[in-house]
């Protein structure tokens, strides 16, 4: 079992080169509760829950402040949520993933520091991966 | 130069992952000789090759059989793969010359980019490359031997 360390991110069918290591997602299933519900003589039922509210899918990473980068995260900024995120890779022992992230929008008020060692941390969140 | 999409590709427009149709192909210009060249040369070696073992009778004869027909993209591919030539090659750059400036647009619209490429059915990379370089990359010789036929 090897992890996949090393993805591919595509923005609106642009490849796009991220800081390694920075890249991560949520599937978008949301927040489920377990609750118990009395059903008498000692026994408990499960009440299960959906929390639709958070059933949303985050995909974040890191790009370097380049000026090709820097000017390409401020069109995704303006493109509101008319963006498409993928994100694939796959592992040596040739299994791989695949998440699509539709309407993604960047929700944060990302900084560009501009220096030798720093990054632009991006933050889209969009409907739930497929 | 359109080609219609036999195999299933996805592709973001607008937000949204939309099923792509078909792929729209604009000519090339002197911009791209460094890739258009070696295609060209690959694909005139491939057809001499398959010619070679022939008597000049059988061609003749050959070529007075296929007059009406014209010689398709599909042909093309058979010829390379029947070839001495490294198809790979052939294949990386076709991609580098999809894939540049205002070449090829997926559905009219959308560059076609690497990773839309990537995700191509091997049908359809064979089939809008072979249709490219007989549209585009070989039209000149084609011409010029209709001519002479």
């Amino acid at each position: 079992m090897i992890p996949i360390a090393n993805p591919q991110v595509t923005v609106n069918n642009e490849p796009v080169v991220i800081v390694p290591n920075t890249c991560a997602y949520t599937e978008g299933k949301g927040e489920q509760n377990v609750r118990a519900g009395s059903a008498g003589g000692g026994q408990v039922v499960q009440v299960v829950t959906e929390n639709v509210e958070s059933n949303f899918s985050m995909v974040k990473f890191e790009i370097y402040p380049d000026p090709e980068s820097i000017e390409l995260a401020r069109s995704w900024k303006s493109n509101r949520n008319q963006n498409v995120v993928t994100v694939s890779g796959t592992n040596p022992e040739g299994k791989s993933i695949r998440r699509t992230f539709n309407q993604a929008i960047i929700t944060n008020n990302y900084e560009v520091a501009l220096g030798s060692d720093t990054t632009v941390s991006l933050e889209f969140q969009s409907q739930p991966a497929v | 130069m359109e080609y219609q999409l036999k195999g299933n590709l996805e592709y973001a427009r607008k937000g949204d992952t939309a099923k792509a149709m078909f792929i729209q192909c604009n000519e090339f210009t002197a911009k791209h000789l460094s890739h258009t060249a070696p295609i060209k040369q690959m694909c005139l070696r491939a057809f001499n090759d398959i010619s070679e073992g022939y008597s000049d009778e059988q061609i003749k004869q050959a070529q007075e059989s296929t007059k009406e027909t014209e010689t398709t993209g599909s042909d093309l591919m058979q010829a390379l793969y029947m070839s001495n030539e490294d198809v790979s090659k052939f294949f990386i750059y076709m991609k580098e010359l999809l894939t540049s400036e205002n070449i090829a647009f997926v559905d009219g619209e959308v560059k076609l980019t690497k990773p839309i490429f990537d995700n191509l059915s091997q049908e359809d990379v064979e089939g809008v490359c072979g249709e490219y370089v007989m549209t585009f990359i070989l039209a000149s010789v084609l011409r010029d031997s209709q001519r002479q036929n």
